[in-house]
């Protein structure tokens, strides 16, 4: 409600923009490990199911309840600000849907993946502990001026939460086919492991 | 063709940080055989690695050596997976689902036809005893005795072949647990192979054709059951009053002629060894042509607990029973 607050006063959808990846983040949060520790994915898993397509529904479950809710938001936000007199653009209006769900699918990708290596929630732990420690060699980097490390964290916080830029469809430009290639990579990249993880796992199957 | 084939399974766990501290054997080389409609009580102390074993028959461990098969399946095969029901002693179902819900949710996992949902999970939910308002209930307001049976209504999805059963009557009343033993009746006559992990011995013993008793990783002892084939069991009997003290030397004569033997006097009864249900009648026919007055007679109950102190006679997994496992 707090970035929707203030995209009415501001009179513009810009506050709404980066909401995508934190909704995806606490939606896919413990998607697999709080299943494990409780015991429910020992019951599900005897079931006709695969380990791989447990995590890739997961990730779409995440990604397009995160993309719901963030579009919802979107609208909502127009017509507040359609109503206070303003028009906001319909073509900027779906770049920001567009940007919301490769957020979306990007945050839901590395969380879920972060929850096929621990159980119950220590999926946020290890998130937010990557985070910070890059965050704090990122300023160390600077401090020291060393360019690698700086590059490395940049490319770690990149990792954390990818995003794809739908800039150029407001500036009649070609995509940017690095972009999409880097942010398709890395949201496959995250499937990939957390599939290859929970295909390795053992289930407790007592203790859960 | 056996159903489930377990051939000299080890298990062993890390022990500590990254397995610092070494690794401790849960299976020490397990080798079993389940035949399609036996039904098969799985019992042992804590820690004998019975839970282990369960683990990896359901696929949720993986075996450092050994074989494990199903119908000539690997136990992950999602063929394998649609024949299997499993009832798990921790009940964590989702508790914010109604009963039908949660039933219907499973059967949706199992893939069965969305066109009998409705009718096949009504019937299962009758079969094991919950009622219409109970289903419609938030599986979170159930009591355990409920649980129990709702678990056990999932695990009965889609007929399955192969049932695990993790303490499958821990909570459940005395109703519940005669609509328990009549399901099992029907399943073993439909030829599913169930698998049932359970302390509660006296229900195994009635239940289970076939128990192993498993410590420190190892089967350390197979009994057939009453309600398995004739065995090998200790009757017994019952004398008159004037007959109570038997002289044994007498009792022991009819025995041995009777290809029994003779096992104590244990008031008020005497206890004789017999071969099978042949046996029994051989020296029940023999004391009475002896003249030895019988009252009574009756297998001998509680052998399952004598398992545990290391007293029950004639147990032993190098001697299997006639169609038994290997």
């Amino acid at each position: 409600m707090f970035p929707l607050g203030g995209a009415v006063l501001m009179s513009t959808l810009s506050p709404l923009a980066g909401i995508a990846s934190p909704i995806a983040l606490i939606l896919a949060a413990g998607a697999i490990g709080q299943d494990v520790s409780s015991g429910t994915l020992q019951l599900l898993l005897v079931r006709p199911v695969s380990r791989p397509s447990v995590v890739v529904h997961r990730w779409l479950a995440a990604t397009l309840a995160a993309t719901v809710i963030t579009t919802m938001t979107l609208i909502l936000g127009s017509v507040a600000l359609v109503i206070r007199g303003a028009h906001p653009d319909a073509l900027d209006l779906i770049r920001m849907v567009l940007e919301s769900l490769c957020s979306a699918a990007g945050s839901a990708a590395v969380m879920v993946m972060l929850s096929t290596l621990v159980g119950g929630l220590g999926d946020v732990a290890l998130f937010f502990a990557t985070l910070i420690l890059s965050q704090m060699l990122e300023v160390l980097g600077t401090f020291k001026n060393w360019g690698w490390l700086v590059r490395a964290c940049a490319e770690i916080h990149g990792a954390l939460s990818p995003q794809l830029s739908w800039e150029w469809m407001l500036h009649g430009t070609p995509p940017s086919w690095f972009a999409l290639v880097s942010w398709a990579s890395t949201v496959s990249l995250a499937i990939a492991v957390g599939i290859a993880r929970l295909n390795r796992r053992e289930l407790s199957y007592a203790a859960g | 063709m056996p159903a489930i084939v377990v051939e000299d399974l080890v298990k062993s766990y890390a022990r500590g940080m990254g397995g610092l501290a070494g690794r401790v054997t849960a299976l020490a080389g397990v080798s079993l055989t389940f035949e399609p409609g036996e039904t098969v009580g799985i019992i042992g102390p804590n820690g004998a690695g019975k839970t282990t074993l369960l683990g990896c028959l359901l696929g949720f461990l993986r075996p450092d050596s050994g074989k494990l098969s199903i119908e000539g399946r690997a136990v992950d095969d999602l063929r394998v997976r649609a024949a299997t029901g499993y009832l798990p002693e921790r009940l964590v179902l989702d508790r914010w689902m109604s009963g039908m819900a949660f039933m219907h949710y499973h059967h949706a996992l199992a893939r069965l036809p969305e066109s009998t949902r409705q009718r096949d999970c009504q019937a299962l939910l009758d079969r094991v005893g919950l009622d219409r308002e109970a289903a419609g209930r938030r599986v979170g307001r159930y009591s355990r005795g409920m649980l129990q049976r709702l678990a056990l209504a999932q695990a009965l999805i889609g007929n399955p072949r192969f049932l695990y059963l993790d303490e499958p009557i821990s909570g459940v009343d005395p109703a519940g647990i005669v609509t328990f033993r009549d399901i099992l009746s029907g399943l073993s006559a439909s030829g599913a192979t169930v698998i049932i992990n359970s302390h509660q011995l006296a229900e195994v013993e009635r239940v289970c054709h076939r128990v192993v008793f498993v410590k420190q990783g190892k089967v350390e002892a197979m009994e057939t059951t009453r309600a398995g084939a004739s065995h090998a069991r200790v009757l017994r009997v019952r004398l008159s009053t004037e007959q109570a003290v038997q002289a044994p030397e007498r009792l022991t004569a009819i025995a041995t002629e009777a290809g029994a033997s003779y096992r104590g006097w244990s008031a008020p009864d005497a206890r004789f060894a017999v071969a099978d249900d042949a046996g029994a009648t051989r020296l029940l026919a023999a004391l009475l042509a002896a003249g030895v007055a019988v009252i009574e007679a009756s297998p001998e109950e509680g052998r399952l607990e004598r398992l545990f102190t290391g007293s029950a006679p004639g147990t032993h997994a190098s001697t299997p029973p006639p169609g038994g496992a290997s």
